[in-house]
């Protein structure tokens, strides 16, 4: 877009831009935000930072406390496990399973939303009341029973889950952005883009999608947050990831023997979940609030 | 109204429609034939097969198979668990009614505390307090809850000892199951014992529903923070804070009414975390509901068991939904036009 | 909080609910007959609750004390026992059933020939194989079961045979009503028989709701010492964990076996006590010897050599078992400690498999036992470990788990490779290791998780049962242990220690040494 230096305001910066600057105002939305990037970079790097490998069993030292007890070490700072497999490097390998299914299947689930989403409202009709109730049955089976529902037809494992989350999580995706995509439909400027020839797609890559990121945006970080949840909640209900892969969920679940004897089993990998979902949590707020401030100013 | 009340009512059906054939296709989605599914251990002889074959039909085409299921499911004929052999549709009732028990303590709690905070919260809108609350509901939102299930476990039934971990009542009390509610059945046994019995139940109930209700709680405390900020916003409040009202007497006679007005609607939007969230919890609490009876059927692979969970649960969600849709609609005739939210 | 504390105080004024116990018990039993079934969950549920049997085993394990039989004698050639039976013993009268008559010597004949006669009309009833009596040859030894007075019951058997009394005692061996037969009968409805059963033990059974608890109530007219107890509870608690969090929160007051880890907690709390007893179990690791390359005892040697069990016994038993060296405990006395497994040599394991064609190891399924025993308290921890110790040698371990039901019906069709399991005996007999775990019979039964069938084996465990001298059966079975020692069909990781635990409060609870529990002398303080 040309702007004219004529006149005497300010230039306006681009509405990213403009997200950035208020989201980066509130110092624990930053704090969140930061935290999110070390867990990704933990997540990318956890090969190397892992002290240990996550599987291998110091015989010798089996639940060993963390290391401000008086029995713990430095050198396993988190304490052992009743393996005697490092805590601190099975949390940060877990972020691979937890954090980067989450990711994964947030994804994918999000592409595959969208695309029948921004589909079925740019085609209307029958097919689209179709589809509502469709997504109205769906949406009816709360997400977890959803998931339940694939692991039980295709069995426990790790993949199944992964399948089982994207699949409870298409709906919402499809929801959002089949209002959204009606709402932006519905302007002006679209009804323009259309007298100007563009073809549906061209309709939809250059104006429907810049016009509906807020929502989706939105959607994406509650989707994240509830996809840790869920990926966490079938590996501790014993029906996710299995031994020994250091699932967060499945860490706790092997943990539950111990609940008595050695607490910090399962405290760890329950803080690591709380933390990165309430650093999802903020960051989704922060965004929220900046889109917010945004409109009303 | 009547044209709305139609709309949603062909909603249910067909979406009631949608699930029993989900429901019933699960038959024949799990790997191999159905019979094998019915049957995964080959222990059942021949004349038990040949009348698990007559009870769904499974000789005849599809669509017949499903008017079977169909009938079936309205004759509370739901087959019988394969695990122990007992009538699927006593258990759904007795595992379901207790699982409601459980949600709806956790919802009266959640609201107890959650609107109150909410409104205090919104009333003295970014104050200490209401940072406070907003960062402990943020807190809330996002504490994994069998974490916080088992962190209550630590500290209020092992540490303190204050409340035992499992199951809902103390078992050397004998209370028949009639109403399947349990203060009512408590009520109805003649028992020298009644009192105690009453009160072991209250305290069997009480860590499941400190566990379940931190995910509605916040979730009110931020929608009640949120909607009366947001209603404070609008003009109509600005007009009446500019006819000199009081910031109390507009939260009282303007924000509160228009807030209550759509509260049944953000209660009814809960009802599918709320029964999640159960689910989960009432694993660790061995609590004999439908949630812990759907995970141990899916480990056993007990196909009718998980099938009449899945429906029920779900035909249940929809059901709350439309519900509070039309209640929402008849206190507040704006709603009628919106088609879905 | 404080709120949660006034709630959390037992009111003083509150009447106590009637003289009961709860116990947290291992699992849903999958029957209240435990003629059907060798799982140690319907063993603990019911034997020593609901029924007696005939004779009962002393403590030493090679003599017999009186129980529904008050005498019994052999004849000479050795084939023909006769029992003398107690006279007025009353059986269970409850809400569905009155007993017509008190038990007499119809009630052992129909109970015993249900086991061995196809024609009765409840041996298919409950579709069970009977698994424990078949594994011990039963229905090939008894030829018959006769009344010959109303308190004189006679067996009559093919052969002599010097295990047949210590089968008698075991805990499988019980004694149902021929009149509660008879009446279901009339009223077409068999298939009760062992869902609510009927017996003459010091319980009679009262409420059961599935994976939760069984309620029993004390049996009046018990023959014996009355219990007690007015009813007992079985809380059904398959987790350990929450079992011992139950009985830390007095919701149970004794429970079954305590988590090896936290008996030492448990010890030190003044206010609970812990019982142990030697146990006469097994827990050990089967390779299915019907696929390859299992088939090949150079193979399965191999395996064994590459396991080291000091870990092991750290890690999963925390100090409450023993390495399993033999099938047989040392307690035994058929034990042979020559006869011993080869210790930890992964050099030695690596050329074993080279030498069978092997060189780079293969995949390999190891089956997880689901429940927790006291031979194998947690399989998944073990089976990791051995995941690490096969890895050594070229053999990549994977992990499979299923529940109960799914374990037991594919064990029984083969589906394993090798499987972590075990074995509790019944009774003191050698012949109670290796009959139901490794012989053809066994592997009949569905028992022989090895799927090994082995003429050599056979002959010597057969021999040994019909030889009437002590030290000739002893030599038999130094030598059976010698050949299992070669052939490796299963791999002896552990003997577990029996352990309960209850409140103080809980006064006359002891531990059984083959299994089940006894709640018939117990008191609550």
């Amino acid at each position: 877009m040309d702007r004219n230096t004529i006149y005497q305001d300010d230039a306006v910066p681009s509405i990213t831009k403009q997200v950035i600057t208020a989201f980066s105002s509130r110092g624990i939305f930053m704090v969140a935000f930061w935290t999110l990037i070390l867990m990704l970079v933990v997540m990318m790097l956890s090969y190397v930072l892992a002290p240990y490998h996550p599987q291998h069993q110091h015989i010798d030292l089996l639940l060993l406390p963390p290391s401000w007890y008086d029995q713990g070490t430095v050198e396993f700072f988190f304490g052992t496990d009743g393996l005697g497999r490092d805590i601190l490097s099975r949390v940060i390998s877990g972020t691979r399973y937890t954090l980067g299914g989450a990711i994964l299947t947030v994804v994918i689930s999000g592409i595959i939303g969208v695309a029948i989403g921004a589909v079925a409202a740019m085609l209307r009709g029958l097919r689209s009341s179709i589809l509502h109730h469709l997504l109205d049955t769906i949406l009816a089976i709360p997400s977890l029973l959803l998931a339940i529902l694939v692991i039980a037809i295709l069995g426990r494992g790790w993949d199944t889950v992964l399948l089982a989350v994207t699949i409870g999580l298409i709906p919402q995706f499809i929801r959002v952005s089949h209002q959204a995509v009606l709402a932006v439909l519905e302007t002006e400027y679209v009804r323009m883009a259309r007298l100007d020839g563009y073809t549906n797609f061209q309709l939809f890559y250059r104006v429907v999608l810049p016009n509906i990121a807020e929502p989706l945006i939105i959607r994406f970080t509650a989707a994240l947050s509830s996809a840790v949840m869920d990926l966490a909640a079938l590996g501790f209900l014993n029906l996710g990831a299995q031994a020994p892969a250091p699932e967060w969920g499945s860490m706790m679940a092997s943990g539950i023997e111990l609940l008595t004897s050695a607490p910090w089993v399962i405290t760890l990998p329950g803080i690591a979940i709380f933390i990165s979902v309430l650093s999802i949590n903020l960051v989704g707020e922060g965004l929220q609030r900046s889109f917010k401030k945004l409109e009303s100013s | 109204m009547w044209r709305y009340f139609i709309r949603k009512f062909n909603l249910l059906v067909i979406t009631i429609f949608l699930l029993s054939l989900l429901s019933f296709s699960l038959l024949h989605l799990m790997p191999g034939l159905p019979l094998d599914a019915l049957n995964p251990d080959g222990s059942l002889s021949l004349a038990e097969q040949r009348r698990l074959v007559e009870h769904y039909a499974l000789e005849q085409g599809f669509w017949q198979q499903y008017a079977q299921y169909i009938s079936n499911i309205f004759n509370g004929n739901w087959g019988t668990s394969r695990i122990d052999q007992i009538p699927i549709f006593d258990q759904m009732v007795s595992s379901f009614m207790s699982t409601l028990q459980l949600a709806v303590s956790a919802m009266a709690l959640a609201m107890f505390i959650g609107v109150p905070l909410g409104i205090i919260s919104a009333y003295y809108h970014g104050s200490w307090f209401d940072r406070t609350v907003t960062s402990m509901s943020l807190i809330g939102q996002s504490i994994p809850v069998f974490w916080w299930a088992l962190m209550l476990i630590l500290l209020l039934a092992l540490g303190l000892q204050w409340f035992p971990l499992s199951g809902r009542i103390g078992l050397l009390y004998d209370i028949p199951e009639v109403s399947h509610i349990l203060l009512i059945d408590i009520a109805l046994a003649d028992d020298e014992y009644q009192r105690a019995a009453l009160w072991s139940a209250v305290r069997h109930i009480i860590l499941p529903t400190l566990a379940i209700s931190v995910i509605p709680m916040t979730a009110l405390i931020q929608i009640t923070r949120a909607s009366l900020i947001d209603i404070s916003e609008k003009n109509y409040i600005q007009a009446a804070r500019a006819k000199g009202l009081s910031r109390y007497q507009v939260l009282w006679r303007h924000a509160l009414p228009n807030y209550f007005s759509s509260f049944i609607r953000h209660v009814g939007a809960l009802t599918n975390p709320l029964l999640t969230t159960t689910m989960v919890v009432e694993y660790i609490f061995d609590w004999p509901g439908a949630g812990r009876w759907l995970i141990h059927s899916l480990v056993a692979q007990d196909v009718p068991a998980i099938q009449a969970c899945m429906l029920t649960i779900s035909v249940f969600v929809i059901c709350i939904s439309i519900i509070t849709d039309l209640l929402a609609a008849w206190s507040n005739p704006k709603e009628r036009n919106q088609s879905h939210g | 909080m404080a709120l949660l504390g006034l709630l959390g105080c037992e009111p003083m004024d509150m009447p106590k609910p009637k003289d009961g116990l709860v116990y947290c018990s291992l699992g849903t039993p999958s029957s209240f007959n435990p003629q059907l079934s060798t799982s140690a969950n319907v063993v603990e549920a019911t034997s020593l609750q609901l029924y007696d049997r005939l004779l009962r085993i002393d403590l030493d394990g090679r003599s017999f004390k009186p129980a529904l039989a008050t005498s019994w004698q052999v004849d000479d050639s050795g084939t023909r026992y006769r029992f003398k039976l107690r006279q007025n013993v009353q059986f269970h009268s409850t809400e569905y059933f009155t007993p017509s008559r008190p038990f007499n010597a119809d009630d052992v004949v129909f109970s015993f020939r249900r086991i061995i006669d196809k024609t009765h009309p409840y041996h298919y009833v409950g579709r069970s194989d009977y698994s424990f009596f078949v594994s011990v040859g039963f229905p090939w030894l008894v030829k018959s079961v006769e009344a010959i007075d109303p308190s004189t019951v006679e067996f009559e058997l093919f052969a002599p045979d010097s295990t047949f009394l210590s089968n008698l005692a075991t805990n499988f061996a019980v004694i149902l009503s021929a009149d509660y037969g008879q009446q279901l009968s009339a009223r077409g409805e068999r298939h009760l028989i062992d869902k609510l059963p009927i017996g003459t033990g010091p319980f009679h059974f009262y409420r059961y709701k599935e994976e939760h608890f069984i309620k029993y109530r004390s049996h009046e007219a018990y023959w014996g010492v009355a219990p007690k107890l007015n009813e007992v509870v079985l809380d059904i608690t398959p987790n350990g964990t929450m079992r011992l969090a139950k009985l830390l929160t007095g919701e149970c007051d004794a429970m079954a076996f305590p988590l090896a880890n936290e008996l030492k907690m448990l010890r030190e709390k003044p206010e609970f006590q812990v019982q142990y007893q030697n146990g006469f179990n097994v827990g050990y690791w089967a390779f299915n010897t019907d696929t390859p390359p299992l088939n090949d005892a150079r193979v399965r040697k191999a395996l064994a050599l590459a396991i080291n069990r000091d870990p092991i016994m750290e890690a999963v038993f925390y100090g409450t078992a023993s390495i399993a060296s033999s099938l047989l405990p040392p307690a035994s006395w058929g034990y042979d400690a020559t006869a011993s497994a080869e210790a930890y040599d992964p050099q030695r394991a690596r050329e074993l498999l080279a030498e069978a064609g092997h060189p780079d190891g293969f995949d390999l399924d190891i089956w997880l036992l689901p429940v927790q025993r006291a031979y194998n308290p947690n399989s998944r921890k073990m089976a990791l470990l051995l995941q690490d110790n096969l890895k050594q040698i070229g053999v990549h371990a994977h992990l499979v788990n299923h529940d109960w039901n799914a374990f037991r019906s594919g064990l029984s069709r083969g589906d394993h490779d090798s499987v972590l399991i075990g074995w509790t005996a019944d009774n003191a007999d050698p012949d109670n290791f290796f009959r139901p775990l490794l012989s053809c019979q066994a592997k009949l039964a569905g028992t022989n998780r090895a799927m090994w069938c082995d003429k050599h084996y056979d002959q010597l465990i057969d021999e040994a049962r019909l030889a009437t001298s002590f030290e000739k059966r002893q030599a038999l079975y130094s030598q059976a242990q010698h050949y299992l020692v070669e052939q490796m069909p299963v791999v002896p990781i552990a003997h577990g220690m029996r352990t309960q635990a209850s409140g103080e409060h809980v006064k006359g609870l002891t531990v059984e040494p083959f299994g089940g529990i006894d709640f018939s002398s117990v008191t609550i303080e």
